[in-house]
């Protein structure tokens, strides 16, 4: 009896004295790699094992990639993990609600565009060899590559490529109005050439080419299956085919035989949604997974030598920024100019860059990241210092009675972090902030609504083009016009995006910043970068400003 | 038994209409419309109130609730808003992750709580006693994502023998399953020593042991089954706080449950999916306590059920 009292407290102590004993350690030990910090970090807030400036991969696109072909290694898979689950596979129907950064990783493996957006936001050729623009930039003709097919063995033409964007103008307004901007039709004019035609110019029209609302379809197996079908089981003409997905689990893509650039060398590629950023990392450096996709910079910060992984960034298309209310209808301490030109000068934006990104982003004059095609250049309009003392006078003019301002922004976001630190710099003037952090419903409709005194937004701009931010100053059908000057920013505004000459358009952007930031109606925060930490062995890894890549530009050593 | 089993079964109806119920009118009157989430900031007054017809967000609440409810009686739980993917599909991927965590989850709890009870009663005031009431401390008060984190960092990324995240293999299930089990197993052993405690000093124990029966005799055959019925009621408890708790542990282990689906839902007002959880979870629980009632009858012969 003795015995077996002596094995069952021997069982008790070893079992909980086991699972105590590895959360002490793990805290301990885990502590050292994930929690230490800074570890081989610069003063310039970068890292000896990040690659500020990707190399080219071995193959862009457009061109037939022969070092793809086989992998070194041995390994012919790769498991890259996102923080969001991808779920749309079909971007032309408003059924299905696309996002950029949570669907792009799938999307850009399985459907190519007419253009490819490099990493320093330019337009490269891709199912397109090349455009010719009309003289008054009405019409675009595309001479479309004749070597390329979808994943149902159907050869890709014109009537492809045409139907694809038609079906989008009718079927996704809201992606039409955002990306497809002055698009009125596309027309094949044989099997190799198609015609855009543009209700107004639109010197930013390639760069929609190049966007997912340009990812071509097969006609004939759209009019098969429908939006529904094509969205279950996707077909385009991508380097991998869409082989199946497991909710919440993993999706799987297998490499298209057929691909007009050759086999994909890695052959099987699974995207694994994983939210929780320590596990990711947990999982990268024990192999588990090979890709973080938009890795948390600080996380990828605390990769050391040792580590079997490294990271890299490019500047990204996202920008921050505050936006005031100066509605009319609404009564916001925030429409008092001396109280907004006070915020204006208040705001440090380096301590941003550094409290929010750690380092890796740049602070913003305006309400544009400085890479936008369009993007007045510095000088064209008036920059605004950081000159706490000239707060406190813009301060001391203004009404402001010392009511906390409602500060907007998403809960667990970087603007949360943001807002933080704005409320910090403003208490220092004198500007008391009460920071309201709530999920995207909320935000949504509080920001629709004009229920906030200020508000972090942050937006992005899949054409990494001006026009995005012009849109933020247009009049919109849902809130009406929420700027006081807002006939005169909508029509410059409108004027900027049919204006073809690049200079005249910078112009006419440089105009519209001047009026935005001499009534402080917004105030540019920061511009991010796209992220990415991946196993060294991999190579060939490059990021666009729009976070899309292609694995088949990778391969393994 | 028969027909105190079916009684409570037609009892869980209203319990569960409730519950739906007020999940449905909190969702409708929460701000943020749907419809606009799903379209976008630049989509126009038309276009969101015809998606808001679309979604039936147009009618009355109790109507869309009737009509919600009515679909589910047909086994349709409808479409997911924003991913445009069938809800019910999607479960039938995703329930038996969570219903498998919970059970191993509630299994480790169970094989392991109740024992190192038992022996930290038997052992009371010892060596044993104390380290057995420390670690159980220890693991009820640590939050059950921070040991799912230390759990990753030690035999994921330190030994490497588990892995960090999916749900691929059986040694996926292993560290969720002991993250969950955490506080449960405390409690269970907690609970056990308590009770067995207080039975060990009965009259009818110390008359056993005068008998000469074996030590493990008497607390395994005499205390220990007297001691039960508490314990039962805490693993009942426990497979609520399991099936709650799986939320957080299905997102630090990216495991593809429906906690981890339902945080995603509420954050973007997906009603379908949150609904779909809400209902799976009510009827979970439900019929857990509903066994946990029955197993009263079975360890105590003087608990008599449905005779009141």
């Amino acid at each position: 009896m003795k015995k077996h009292e002596g094995f069952k407290k021997a069982a008790a102590v070893f079992v909980l004295a086991g699972m105590a004993a590895v959360s002490v350690l793990a805290g301990c030990k885990g502590g050292g790699s994930e929690g230490s910090g800074n570890l081989g970090q610069t003063a310039g807030g970068q890292t000896a094992q990040s690659t500020q400036a990707p190399e080219p991969g071995k193959a862009e696109p457009g061109k037939v990639q022969e070092g793809a072909q086989g992998s070194a290694g041995g390994r012919e898979d790769i498991v890259i993990a996102t923080a969001m689950e991808p779920t749309v596979f079909f971007c032309q129907d408003s059924i299905f609600s696309s996002n950029q950064a949570k669907d792009s990783p799938v999307l850009f493996q399985i459907y190519e565009c007419l253009l490819w957006m490099d990493e320093n936001g330019q337009c490269q050729p891709w199912l397109a060899t090349g455009y010719d623009m009309s003289d008054d930039g009405l019409e675009y003709v595309f001479t479309l590559r004749d070597d390329v097919y979808f994943h149902n063995g159907e050869k890709m033409t014109a009537e492809d490529v045409a139907f694809t964007y038609n079906l989008c103008k009718e079927k996704n307004k809201n992606l039409t109005t955002n990306l497809l901007i002055n698009f009125d039709k596309a027309e094949a004019q044989d099997d190799t050439h198609v015609k855009f035609t543009l209700t107004a110019p639109f010197g930013g029209f390639p760069a929609e080419t190049s966007a997912r609302v340009g990812f071509i379809i097969n006609k004939k197996y759209y009019d098969e299956v429908g939006s529904e079908g094509y969205n279950e089981n996707p077909v385009g003409t991508g380097p991998y085919t869409f082989e199946s997905r497991i909710s919440g689990q993993e999706i799987v893509l297998k490499a298209f035989e057929q691909y007009w650039g050759g086999e994909a060398g890695i052959k099987t590629v699974r995207i694994r949604p994983i939210s929780n950023v320590s596990t990711q990392f947990i999982s990268l450096k024990s192999g588990d997974v090979d890709v973080v996709n938009a890795a948390d910079v600080s996380s990828c910060k605390k990769l050391t030598d040792s580590d079997i992984a490294t990271w890299m960034s490019v500047p990204s298309a996202a920008r921050t920024y505050i936006q005031f209310n100066v509605r009319d209808n609404m009564n916001s301490p925030a429409k008092d100019l001396n109280l907004r030109k006070a915020i204006q000068c208040a705001v440090n934006k380096e301590d941003l860059v550094y409290g929010v990104l750690d380092g890796q982003g740049v602070p913003l004059e305006i309400n544009v990241v400085p890479g936008y095609t369009g993007a007045p250049d510095p000088g064209t309009y008036p920059a605004i210092e950081y000159d706490p003392e000239k707060a406190k006078e813009y301060l001391a003019q203004s009404g402001y009675t010392g009511t906390p301002l409602v500060c907007l922004c998403q809960s667990g976001t970087d603007r949360e972090m943001a807002a933080q630190i704005i409320q910090g710099q403003l208490m220092e003037v004198g500007i008391n902030v009460e920071i309201v952090a709530t999920d995207t419903g909320n935000y949504t409709a509080s920001s629709q609504s004009g229920n906030y005194d200020m508000m972090i937004a942050m937006t992005s701009s899949s054409l990494y083009d001006v026009s995005s931010t012009n849109t933020e100053y247009r009049i919109q059908d849902t809130t009406g016009p929420i700027w006081p000057l807002a006939d005169e920013l909508d029509a410059l505004c409108a004027k900027a995006n049919v204006e073809v000459d690049p200079d005249a358009r910078k112009a006419l952007t440089a105009e519209v910043y001047t009026i935005v930031q001499e009534n402080a109606y917004t105030v540019g925060l920061y511009g991010s970068e796209s992220t990415m930490a991946y196993n060294k062995n991999l190579e060939g890894i490059t990021l666009n400003p729009n976070n899309a890549w292609r694995v088949y530009n990778w391969s393994w050593k | 038994m028969l027909k105190y089993t079916m009684k409570r079964m037609v009892l869980m109806i209203p319990v569960i209409l409730g519950i739906t119920f007020l999940v449905f009118l909190v969702l409708s009157i929460a701000p943020g419309d749907p419809a606009l989430l799903v379209l976008g900031g630049q989509a126009t007054a038309a276009e969101i109130e015809q998606k808001r017809q679309e979604l039936g967000l147009d009618q009355p609440v109790v109507v869309q609730y009737v009509k919600y409810m009515l679909g589910v009686l047909r086994g349709d739980f409808g479409t997911s808003w924003f991913q445009g993917f069938d809800v019910m599909e999607e479960f039938s991927h995703r329930i038996p992750y969570t219903l498998s965590l919970g059970f191993l989850a509630m299994m480790a709890a169970i094989i392991i709580g109740i024992p190192t009870g038992v022996i930290a009663a038997v052992r009371h005031n010892g060596m044993t006693d104390y380290v057995v009431t420390f670690l159980s401390l220890l693991l009820s008060s640590a939050p059950a994502f921070w040991l799912g984190m230390m759990y990753q960092l030690f035999f994921a990324l330190r030994l490497g023998v588990l892995p960090a995240s999916g749900a691929d293999s059986w040694k996926h299930f292993v560290l969720p399953a002991l993250s969950l089990a955490g506080g449960n197993l405390a409690s269970n052993s907690r609970v056990t020593r308590t009770w067995l405690l207080d039975v060990i000093r009965s009259d009818y124990v110390r008359t056993a042991r005068a008998k000469g029966n074996k030590e493990s005799t008497v607390i395994l055959k005499h205390a220990l089954r007297n001691s039960l019925l508490p314990v039962i009621t805490q693993i009942g408890v426990s497979f609520s706080i399991v099936m709650g708790g799986s939320v957080v542990t299905e997102t630090v282990y990216s495991f593809p449950g429906i906690g981890s689906y339902l945080i995603n839902a509420v954050k973007t007002k997906d009603i379908p999916i949150v609904m779909a959880c809400i209902i799976i979870i009510a009827v979970v629980v439900g019929i857990i306590n509903l066994v946990v009632d029955l197993t009263y009858a079975l360890v105590d012969p003087r608990v008599q059920l449905g005779d009141s």
